[in-house]
């Protein structure tokens, strides 16, 4: 019984030192001992063979603690390589707490001692390692001090500048930062005034609303160069006639400075009548809608403005004639199916009268041309002919004519004269003419077509005779 | 002379046990002797963490997990007081680890083997009363030896139960270790599970 408890006790003990909580327990009273680094060899031990996560958790914790104390120890005997190291390793709030005010006064010792560019890198640390850190707006005021004073570098300066008013508005060390960037910003007012001027618009209202973001400039100042800005651009969509867009931009040029309503009201009214001229252009080319917004512009710089009035009532009378021309052409249309080609050439003709459109245009002609096909078929089909072109077929037949005669003796050339004959197809007839001699043989034949006055060459020396 | 010789082995053998206890204790002293590089003690790459985005993962990831230890905290069992369970009830412990067949085993093992041993033991009893009020040499020697035999049952099975008692509070333990540990993964995942998860800036409900 006693050998088995012999046994049994130490087996127990190594079961209960091996076990993780005890392991932990162990590595605390270690670091309650102030003994940080045989602690954190112990957690590293745990924390990389350790299966329970909670208490590798708080062994990582406890690591990091431990790390932290070191970092302040080798802080206290100013080993600041060693406390950098030990404050990463720490990787905790507290540890960049200690870390940045280490870095910041480092960094603030190196830049009394006019060592700036060594203070810019303190700088960098902070901003790199430590991006949360509250000393941020602190850093960026130095890192613009230092831009300026040392390497009189406004861009950097500025690019510093907004980052800190872009996170730490109003902040005391944004509004120390004011009075660095108050140095050179007139010059960036001017710069963007020099794009205006140089009709570089896009990059002069890039430049100027970054400018007004912030709080170092007259926002007044620069709201009104916007608005010029805006204003010069609507001057330029006057001059490419897209009046809607003018008078946008002349509306926000408005919005950024209230004060040039007066004189844009003015030019406003000054370009009315551009307003109805583009309005009766795009009437013209049958854009209603369009045309109607242009003339209802002109009402909210001139109410009832005459012109704009008239002009609407010019539409909606041109809209009417439309609607009742279609109409009119539609009810053509159904006489024509009826065979009343008399009746269905006087509608189209009231359609036209109506509305000139081409469309009406061809289907009258061709309605005339169906009446005179009905009345007399052969005379009007050689009246095609003779017509044709201002009667170069007859003049070019008669001129081969003349060329045989002169090489054949009358008797011996024979000649058909004009011959009209019905062709396959409903208002199609076929139209002839032969010259024969002894030695050459010319038959010219084409099919014309009453119904649209079209000539169609048969053969090839009829084709050569139309060209 | 055969006691004897056992008894010697036993010696050897226990000897020999805490030989290799000191050597382990020792080698471990040893090896914490080894010599200290602050170089490398102080690599603040050691843990894989390159820059400082690798160290702000790393924070979000132990910060969730520092918040949810409360959680944890509150469900773990505590090694001590399951020790004392186990070791006052044996296979109580391994009930609260859940492990309810071997705490089972355990604790019927435990129940037979006592009451058997303490049968054996009353049996053993009855005749030695006997034998110590028999007069007669005959008798004498008759109950002393059926004294005997139940006797040296009652002393197995208690060794047997000691025993048992001593692999169940050597169990408990191992048991309540893996619980803990299978607790804290319960734990995590739970967490990812749930639309409310702990952040580092607060409380968050994800839809």
């Amino acid at each position: 019984m006693q050998g088995l408890l012999i046994l049994l006790i130490p087996a127990l003990l190594l079961v209960l030192g091996g076990c993780e909580i005890n392991r932990l327990a162990s590595a605390e009273d270690l670091y309650n001992r102030k003994k940080y680094a045989g602690a954190i060899g112990e957690l590293d031990n745990l924390i990389r063979i350790g299966k329970n996560g909670a208490i590798v958790t708080r062994a990582e914790l406890v690591r990091s603690n431990s790390y932290l104390e070191l970092g302040r120890l080798a802080l206290e005997r100013k080993n600041w390589n060693l406390a950098t190291r030990f404050f990463k390793l720490a990787n905790s709030e507290a540890a960049d707490v200690e870390l940045g005010r280490m870095y910041m006064s480092l960094g603030m010792e190196a830049y009394q001692a006019g060592d700036k560019e060594l203070a810019k890198l303190y700088m960098d640390n902070i901003l790199r390692e430590i991006p949360r850190s509250s000393l941020i707006p602190e850093v960026r005021l130095r890192r613009i001090s230092i831009f300026m004073e040392e390497y009189q570098d406004r861009n950097a300066a500025w690019d510093e500048y907004t980052k800190l008013y872009d996170n730490f508005p109003n902040n005391a060390y944004e509004i120390s930062a004011r009075t660095y960037i108050m140095q050179f910003i007139r010059t960036k007012i001017d710069y963007a005034q020099r794009l205006i001027d140089g009709d570089y618009y896009t990059d002069a209202l890039k430049e100027l609303f970054e400018l007004s973001k912030y709080p170092v400039v007259d926002a007044q100042e620069i709201n009104k160069m916007i608005s010029e800005v805006y204003q010069a651009q609507a001057e330029e969509f006057i001059d490419d006639q897209d009046y809607l867009e003018a008078d946008r931009m002349f509306k926000i040029a408005i919005q950024y400075f209230p004060a040039k309503k007066t004189e844009i009201d003015q030019r406003l009214e000054s370009i009315t009548s551009l307003y109805v001229q583009k309005g009766m252009s795009l009437l013209q080319d049958r854009d209603f809608d369009a045309a109607l917004l242009h003339f209802n512009k002109t009402f909210e710089i001139i109410p009832n403005y005459e012109p704009a009035l008239a002009a609407i009532r010019q539409l909606n009378q041109t809209r009417e004639n439309i609607q009742r021309a279609a109409q009119i052409y539609s009810e053509g249309e159904s006489q024509e199916a009826q065979l009343k080609y008399s009746e269905a050439l006087r509608l189209y003709n009231q359609a036209i009268a109506l509305d000139n459109r081409p469309e009406y245009r061809n289907r009258a002609a061709q309605m005339q041309n169906l009446i005179e096909a009905t009345k007399n078929p052969t005379a009007f089909a050689q009246r095609i002919i003779n017509e044709y072109r201002g009667g170069i077929l007859l003049s070019r037949v008669a001129a081969k004519r003349a060329e045989l005669m002169k090489q054949y003796k009358q008797h011996e050339l024979r000649d058909s004269g004009w011959k009209i004959l019905l062709s396959t197809g409903q208002f199609k007839y076929e139209a002839r003419y032969d010259l024969l001699s002894p030695n050459e043989t010319f038959l010219y034949v084409w099919q014309v077509n009453l119904r649209d006055r079209s000539i169609i060459p048969l053969n090839k020396l009829s084709e050569a005779l139309m060209q | 002379m055969r006691n004897l010789s056992i008894q010697a082995h036993l010696f050897v053998f226990k000897l020999t046990y805490l030989v290799l206890l000191i050597g382990c204790f020792g080698f471990g002293i040893l090896n914490a002797q080894t010599s200290f590089d602050i170089q490398a003690f102080s690599d603040s790459t050691k843990y894989g963490w390159q820059n400082y985005l690798d160290r702000a993962t790393y924070r979000e990831d132990i910060t969730n997990r520092q918040n949810l230890l409360q959680l944890y905290e509150l469900e773990a069992l505590p090694l001590r007081t399951n020790l004392i369970k186990s070791a006052v009830i044996p296979g109580w412990g391994q009930f609260s680890t859940k492990n309810n067949s071997k705490a089972t085993i355990i604790l019927s093992i435990e129940l037979v083997t006592l009451l058997g041993s303490l049968y054996f033991y009353d049996q053993a009893m009855v005749n030695y009363n006997q034998y110590k009020t028999a007069t007669q040499i005959d008798e004498i020697n008759r109950y002393y030896s059926k004294a005997q035999t139940p006797y040296q049952y009652a002393i197995m099975l208690l060794g047997l139960a000691t025993v048992v008692w001593g692999y169940n509070v050597f169990d408990v333990v191992i048991s309540t270790n893996e619980y803990n540990a299978n607790l804290w993964q319960d734990i995590m995942e739970r967490q990812k599970s749930s639309p409310l998860q702990i952040t580092p800036s607060g409380l968050e409900w994800r839809f």
